[in-house]
């Protein structure tokens, strides 16, 4: 009788122990942990670098192989980067230097004229 | 005595054993290295995979100790990174690459999204700085494309979400699960998820899940994000690993490698 008490102890206090750690949930890290890494306060961390100007923040991302079928490269650079979007694969690609985020810009910038990125998370 | 020390063992059962699966241990979005050394990191990742020019590849993360980690599982997160034009907030256009990912929701952990983020928020918390990539063959890289940029991506989702997924029925999907229903998809050209179920039954083995079944009984019970109910034996579930020895298999890589801060 006594060890169905001390087995049923010993789930009473496992449940305890899960419901106190289901509690500090963010992201599940587990066999797959496939949270959002980019919540909360890792989030906050590169939206301060995107305020101070070491990050930008990333509105969009178009496969670059399709860029130049959908029309969406412009500006200056347009034709380097037509010309990387026609390489064969395996080709050395270029890489930005630049840190990018799906962090959004800093409120004071989200708030200025018609800037769509005020919608980013 | 004798009493006291069982329920110190029962103690210890429930503080140590359940945890050390992963079952219930959250992160709260903290980091554990520095802006500077995630950012490093992840530029480091972006131009290895950039010079052996990469369109598509694979990519694994670490979030949390690998000793923590079930035997055979070395990884916790995999996603596709696809070189990108990235356009930022004030209109410049940047070659970079973008992370595709099936991330479980932190409010209902039992239910997903399709979330693309970039190389510093995919390591932002991770709490080991490694990373596993594989680049399949150009042919391979070509169809994972064409899945992505396409109504498919989408549809093959299925929200409803378990760290073990049983990647062979229809009932749960995780993050693995969900791209290798992509690599299959582009494999095979399909959008039907019947049809791609049938073939990873058919050729892709899956990881055994190496977790006492009681534990596992227990963590289905206590976690909204584990169940056992898609398992009618030893659960298995679809891992970086086992994607990556499937697609080895079959001829389908260009390359696989980890990177670290220092290699």
């Amino acid at each position: 009788m006594r060890k169905y008490i001390y087995v049923i102890f010993s789930f009473v206090l496992t449940g305890i122990s899960v419901h106190s750690h289901a509690g500090e949930q963010a992201s599940t890290q587990s066999v797959q942990h496939s949270g959002q890494a980019s919540a909360h306060s890792a989030q906050a961390v590169f939206s301060g670098l995107i305020a101070s100007g070491q990050a930008a923040s990333a509105v969009s991302a178009v496969p670059l192989a399709l860029s130049a079928s959908a029309g969406v490269v412009s500006g200056e650079a347009a034709n380097a980067l037509l010309d990387i979007a026609n390489t064969p694969i395996g080709t050395p690609l270029p890489i930005t230097e630049e840190t990018y985020s799906s962090a959004g810009p800093p409120p004071d910038e989200a708030l200025k004229g018609d800037n769509k990125s005020d919608t980013k998370p | 005595m004798k009493h006291g020390g069982r329920f110190f063992s029962a103690f210890l059962c429930a503080i140590f054993l359940l945890p050390s699966l992963g079952l219930a241990s959250h992160s709260s979005g903290q980091i554990y290295f520095s802006p500077e050394e995630i950012i490093g990191f992840s530029k480091k990742v972006e131009k290895v995979m950039a010079a052996k020019g990469a369109r598509v590849a694979l990519v694994a993360r670490v979030g949390r100790p690998r000793e923590k980690l079930p035997e055979g599982i070395s990884w916790t997160h995999t996603g596709i990174a696809v070189y990108s034009l990235i356009t930022t907030a004030d209109g410049r256009q940047l070659p970079g690459y973008a992370m595709y990912n099936l991330y479980q929701r932190s409010k209902e952990p039992d239910k997903s999204d399709l979330i693309m983020d970039y190389p510093v928020d995919f390591f932002g918390a991770v709490e080991v700085l490694e990373a596993g990539i594989v680049i399949p063959t150009p042919e391979l890289q070509k169809r994972i494309l064409q899945v992505m940029s396409s109504e498919t991506y989408k549809k093959i989702h299925n929200p409803h979400y378990s760290v073990i997924a049983n990647p062979y029925t229809l009932d749960y999907q995780n993050c693995t699960e969900h791209t290798l229903d992509i690599v299959f998809a582009a494999i095979y050209h399909t959008d039907d998820i019947k049809q791609i179920k049938a073939n990873e039954k058919a050729y892709f083995e899956a990881q055994r899940v190496n977790v006492n079944p009681i534990k596992l009984a227990f963590g289905s019970i206590f976690a909204a994000d584990v169940t056992v109910s898609d398992h009618p034996g030893q659960p298995v579930t679809a891992t970086f690993e086992s994607i990556s020895r499937f697609l080895q298999k079959f001829g389908a890589v260009s390359e696989s490698f980890t990177v670290t801060p220092t290699n």
